[in-house]
């Protein structure tokens, strides 16, 4: 359930969480890379924060809302910071993430590491 | 506890006042319905925002009918990779269309689209008759 900060009127006060919404995600797997894709209307380059840690990638988004300078007659939809957390594994190669920003849609590319990809371990015994 | 138990009541009476509201505005509307629609008015006319993200452009459609049916239509497209295999699959593809009526018709000469980062918006001026007017009182 996304935070009702701004629906009850309460927007002077900011409140603990200021989190409007989940965006919404394709991840996508193929042979070299992963692709994430992530629905974020609204924000430009400079809004939106892109992070890859401990085989976690984090996107985070920052918008001024408009809440409450306007009188909605319908309002379906809140606008406001965002973050969407996804793990992916330490199967990627962190310095050759792309993310580009194009009508809203974030698309990530993060390229799978030969270096890191799984292999088989021999066991050995001294018997 | 209890003054939690009245606030949680109280947001959800908000709530549901909130949807009895949209609904009343848009009349024909889902719970579900896509795009999700905000709606705000002031005195020159009426403003219809949805965050359409990675729509394709050229199917990107406007029309008003009736005077103050407005109708949004278009298509979204799905990323294209080789092999692909999804592993999360949340955003919708294909063609939509949505059409909202409008609290009172609108000068439909005078209808104004624009779609920048992925959010599109609609200004639909009201009719001259429809606008507030300053009445001069006359004081004797």
């Amino acid at each position: 359930m996304t935070a009702l900060s701004c629906q009850t009127n309460q927007c002077q006060s900011p409140k603990t969480s200021s989190l409007a919404f989940t965006p919404r995600i394709d991840v996508i797997e193929n042979e070299d890379s992963f692709w994430l894709y992530a629905d974020v209307p609204r924000v430009g380059p400079d809004d939106i924060e892109v992070k890859f840690e401990d085989g976690e990638l984090t996107i985070h988004g920052k918008l001024d809302s408009k809440c409450c300078e306007v009188d909605f007659l319908a309002r379906e939809y809140r606008v406001g910071d965002f973050v969407r957390k996804v793990t992916l594994g330490e199967l990627v190669d962190v310095d050759k993430i792309d993310a580009h920003l194009e009508a809203g849609v974030l698309r990530i590319e993060l390229p799978k590491s030969e270096a890191k990809k799984p292999r088989r371990i021999q066991v050995n015994s001294d018997n | 506890m209890f003054s939690r138990m009245r606030s949680t009541t109280n947001s959800r009476r908000q709530s549901n006042r909130l949807q009895g509201q949209m609904d009343r505005v848009f009349g024909q509307m889902r719970r579900q319905a896509y795009p999700a629609l905000n709606l705000w008015a002031d005195d020159d006319g009426f403003y219809v925002e949805g965050e359409l993200p990675g729509i394709d452009t050229e199917s990107l459609g406007v029309v008003m009918s009736d005077g103050k049916n407005l109708t949004i239509s278009g298509t979204r497209l799905k990323p294209e990779h080789s092999g692909e295999e999804y592993h999360r699959r949340e955003r919708g593809i294909g063609d939509f269309s949505r059409t909202v009526a409008l609290p009172e018709e609108v000068d439909i000469d005078a209808v104004e689209a624009n779609y920048e980062n992925g959010v599109l918006t609609v200004f639909l001026a009201k009719r001259e008759e429809n606008r507030p007017r300053n009445v001069q009182v006359e004081v004797n």
